[in-house]
């Protein structure tokens, strides 16, 4: 467990789903171990937040969910990105690229 | 479509509620399967794992509760539930529930009555086209004594056809005739009024048209406009009415148009317009009112200078009139004075109307004071209903709007309801005297009345819903830092400081309510001059072109004297030309022989009468004589003057055998009598100086009757009314009313503020008892256990009804104090409104404090005495 990922900001933790699920579709508890791995640990979302996350961006238009069967045979809700969905992750990966390295420059710059 | 996802989300959201609700049930629970299967393939045991599990899940229902709080349309579902909720809870409470509807409904239903009728007389625009450009015009020249002054024809042609600032300028006076011809006579109510009349007012008639050009000039006059009322009432609302004619005062006038309905104006009761004959030769009489129509974008200040300046060319014109009276070139202050019609309408009702719109402002806080109290006491006993909530998942925020939700809900219920006392209230006041009183018949409870109600119940609402809801709030942030605790004692603080609030209101309000009374009763008291009792009043009006002899209408005069002193029940009669109280007014300026007339130039009451008719109204006659039968028009010219007058100019008591003149044609008068002075216009009135004239020497066709009766008024009535058809059939008796029942219509307004306000202030009065009552028993229960170790270990059961009556005391010494600046500061502003009573009246400023005490000590003597008696063991096992 680490610490200081529960106020991972909400569009981090939106733009990690996104991304998550650009691999292929994926029930909740699947998204956050994926989340957990592809970031090697550092953001472990809790259902608190993980849950209404994908709520909201299903309400957007940006996530379709389906009930399907788990690797364990357990029903489970599947979410995928929609078309919508696949055009935002792209634009917020390159505001995130932008975002981010203007932000790295800055902090370079001023130590 | 992301917005077309949108939308099928919330409309699925809001339809499918329970479908949504499961699903996400269903998903919460494949999670937590997942999570133990998870758990369980590294090693743990089921049970472990389940416990495992449900630890790194956190709270289900916490995690639902944030799901649903991201949904579409959360908002607006929530409001639904808090709503549902919150009915659910108060039908729990009925007791609670109704004593708080019944306070909001007071409160609310007070300010709603109130509002109608501010909105009715003072906001909504008066019913003509372009109401706002429409201005009233006098004449004023205040260095001879006449601040406010109608129009003469030669004026008003004058600033007819010289200005620019007036679209148009309409004249208007108003008279009555005696309608003959089919059915019975009677009198109507007659606008004479100048051609431009109906356009200054922009209103056109429904029926057939309105006066042209030149139709206000002798000889072209013959015509007549009517009202929709009487079209309906005389002729059934006939189509083909136009170009009949009516019989007026026996001549007839062909009928040109019919107004639309609703349409009467000067006066509520006129039916029939007709032109006037303006000969603009005429420089006197000053008869005219006048309206006009600003031309677009003028203010009434630009008109007014514009106008003064063509009355000025006027005065130059015609160096011999009134105008000049203080020459022009001697800085004259004669003027035109425009004031928008409105405000002439309604001036004199705003004061009371808004100061009754304050009461019933304060009447509300101290409602809402009340329930806040209310609130706040049931808060304490739901502490651990909220505590649940929290404990569920619910965030402070969401608490404190579910119980500011209810407080909605509780204000709109008492909104309804105080919408349903404003219309009762307003249908009450349909059946009071209230003639006299501007548009009254202007004010309903409509749309407009029920968006102001159901404005002032949301704000209401959070008003004495904020409190309970903040406190809440607090609660379940000090809930979330897991640190717990009660906040008892704040809560019994602020309650506190809402009674003294209270009270100070209640304070300030009885003190309007006792000086108005005090007021009131001042100004029924007046000495009058003339006995209102049993004194019956009505007119009598003769056709001119029967009576155009002056020998005529004496004789009948007379005739009709005698006649009234035979009927039984009739102890004394009189005739005159001017009734006190009904508004007849007749100033004139007069000269005294051998005195310079210029000066201050005093106005006087000119009257005639009839021998008898001091004995009749109950003047008292102090020296000389009354008039005698003797006195003809062609004997010696006398007078009678009253004792205002006399000891303005003989102060020594000399007046009799003096001469004085009226009419300008020097027809010197003989003061042979000196009588006592008489209010003519109003209890408030200063005395105003009067000149009695025989009316043999004074004719008139407009005979007013003054009878004293024995009592039962309705059979002599009756009497009265053959006696007249006896004499002439074709004359109609009008106006019949009792003297008290004249006077009492010139303070209906001032009755009917005074029943307000003194109603406002029981109701605050008790509201506030409730409060203080509620406040001391909490308070009293909230000490129970310390009151029973006390009394158990010896105290006296005195010792704590003291106690606690000191507690309450302390609250209303509070409140008082506050009460008094409150007072202080606020009925200055009512000083125009007292009559002979000080805004600081002592007897006011000592007693209703002494009442709010006594009140206060009744209210808390039930839960003192409660504590007083308040069993030890009983208080003890409580714990």
């Amino acid at each position: 467990m680490s610490g200081g990922t529960d106020d991972l900001l909400q569009g981090t933790l939106d733009l990690l789903i996104l991304k998550t699920l650009g691999l292929g579709p994926n029930h909740g508890l699947g998204i956050a171990r994926r989340i957990n791995q592809i970031t090697k640990g550092t953001f472990h979302p809790k259902p608190g937040s993980l849950f209404p996350a994908l709520h909201r961006l299903k309400e957007k238009g940006w996530l379709a969910s389906e009930w399907g069967e788990s690797e364990n045979r357990r029903k489970a809700k599947y979410y995928k990105l929609t078309r919508t969905g696949r055009r935002h992750l792209e634009t917020e990966t390159a505001n995130w690229e932008r975002i981010a390295s203007a932000i790295f420059l800055a902090l370079e710059a001023t130590s | 479509m992301a917005l077309l996802s949108r939308i099928r989300n919330l409309a699925s959201n809001l339809l499918h509620r329970n479908r949504v609700e499961r699903e996400l049930d269903d998903e919460m629970r494949a999670h937590l399967a997942m999570l133990v299967d998870e758990k369980i393939a590294t090693g743990l045991s089921p049970e472990q794992a389940r416990r495992s599990a449900l630890i790194e899940f956190g709270g289900v229902d916490q995690v639902k509760e944030q799901v649903r709080d991201v949904r579409m349309g959360a908002r607006l579902e929530q409001v639904w539930l808090d709503v549902r909720y919150a009915a659910r809870i108060l039908r729990k409470n009925p007791g609670f529930t109704a004593i708080v509807v019944i306070t909001l409904a007071l409160g609310i239903g007070v300010n709603t009555a109130i509002f109608s009728l501010v909105d009715g007389i003072l906001l909504r625009p008066l019913p003509y086209d372009q109401p706002d450009r429409l201005v009233r015009l006098v004449q004023s020249q205040r260095q001879i004594g006449l601040e406010s002054w109608n129009l003469s024809q030669a004026t008003f042609t004058s600033l007819r056809d010289n200005t620019h600032s007036l679209e148009a300028l309409a004249a208007y006076s108003t008279s009555g005739a005696n309608l003959t011809g089919d059915g019975d006579p009677e009198r109507v109510s007659i606008g004479t009024v100048s051609a431009d009349f109906f356009k200054v007012l922009g209103i056109a008639p429904v029926l057939g048209r309105a006066f042209r050009a030149g139709e206000d000039t002798p000889g072209n006059n013959g015509v007549c406009v009517i009202s929709f009322g009487f079209w309906q009432r005389r002729f059934a609302g006939d189509p083909n009415i136009i170009g009949n004619s009516l019989n007026l005062s026996s001549t007839p006038i062909e009928v040109v148009g019919v107004m639309p309905a609703g349409f009467s104006f000067p006066r509520p009761e006129t039916e029939i317009w007709i032109p006037l004959a303006i000969n603009p030769a005429r420089t006197a009489p000053y008869f005219l009112k006048a309206i006009a129509r600003l031309a677009p974008g003028v203010s009434p200040s630009e008109a007014e200078t514009e106008t003064t300046g063509v009355l000025w060319n006027y005065a130059r014109q015609h160096p011999d009139t009134s105008e000049n009276r203080v020459p022009l070139d001697q800085g004259s202050a004669l003027k035109t004075i425009v004031t928008p019609l409105k405000e002439v309408m309604v001036g004199s009702t705003q004061k009371p109307l808004l100061i009754l719109l304050c009461a019933v402002g304060l009447v509300l806080l101290i409602a809402c004071a009340n329930v806040a109290n209310l609130l706040l006491a049931r808060a304490t006993s739901r502490v651990r209903e909220i505590a649940v909530r929290f404990a569920l998942g619910a965030t402070p925020s969401r608490v404190a709007r579910q119980l500011l939700t209810e407080s909605l809900v509780l204000a709109l219920i008492g909104g309804a309801g105080g919408v349903m006392l404003a219309w009762l209230g307003v249908r009450m006041l349909g059946r009071m005297p209230t003639d006299g009183i501007p548009r009254i018949e202007a004010v309903t409870v409509d749309g407009r009345v029920l968006a102001f109600t159901a404005g002032l119940a949301v704000l209401t609402g959070l008003l004495f819903g904020l409190m309970p809801a903040l406190r809440a709030y607090r609660m379940g942030m000090i809930a979330a830092m897991h640190e717990g605790g009660r906040g008892g004692t704040a809560s019994r603080r602020s309650n506190s400081a809402l009674v003294a609030a209270q009270f100070a209101l209640s304070f300030v309000l009885l003190i309007g309510a006792g000086l108005l009374l005090k007021s009131f009763q001042r100004l029924q008291s007046v000495e009058l001059g003339f006995n209102p009792e049993k004194l019956l009043t009505m007119v009598v009006s003769l056709p001119a072109r029967k009576y155009s002899k002056p020998e005529q209408s004496i004789q009948f005069c007379e005739n009709l004297i005698d006649r009234l002193r035979t009927l039984p029940g009739v102890r004394a009669a009189g005739l005159t030309t001017n009734i006190p109280f009904v508004g007849d007014d007749n100033t004139d300026n007069f000269i005294v022989e051998g005195r310079d007339p210029g000066g201050e130039g005093v106005q006087v009451q000119l009257l005639a009468m009839t021998p008898g008719h001091l004995q009749a109204m109950g003047i008292p006659l102090l020296r000389g004589r009354d008039f005698l039968e003797t006195d003809k028009s062609d004997s010696q010219q006398v007078a009678i003057v009253d004792e205002t007058l006399a000891r303005m100019y003989w102060p020594d008591g000399d007046a009799l055998g003096k001469r004085v003149e009226t009419t300008g044609d020097m027809q010197w008068m003989t003061i042979v009598g000196v009588v006592g002075g008489i209010k003519q216009d109003g209890f408030a009135e200063k005395l105003q100086p009067h000149i009695y004239a025989p009316l043999a020497q004074s004719p008139t066709l407009v005979a007013k009757l003054v009878v004293r009766t024995d009592g039962a008024s309705n059979p002599t009535i009756a009497a009265i009314g053959s006696a007249v058809s006896g004499l002439d059939p074709d004359i109609p008796v009008y106006s019949i009313r009792s003297m008290n029942d004249v006077m009492a219509r010139t303070l209906n307004s001032q009755r009917l503020t005074n029943l307000l306000l003194t109603s406002f202030s029981v109701l605050a009065l008790v509201l506030a008892a409730v409060g203080i009552y509620g406040t001391m028993s909490l308070y009293v229960g909230s000490r129970k256990n310390e009151f029973g170790i006390r009394l158990a270990l010896g105290a006296q059961p005195r010792v704590l009804l003291r106690l606690v009556l000191r507690e309450g005391m302390l609250l209303i010494a509070a409140g008082i104090g506050i009460g008094v600046g409150g007072a202080l500061a606020l009925t200055r502003a009512m000083a125009s409104l007292l009559f002979e009573v000080s805004p600081t009246d002592p007897v006011v400023f000592t007693g209703v404090p002494l009442l709010l005490v006594f009140v206060a000590l009744a209210a808390c003597f039930v839960p003192a005495r409660r504590a007083s008696r308040v069993d030890p063991m009983v208080a003890l096992r409580c714990e």
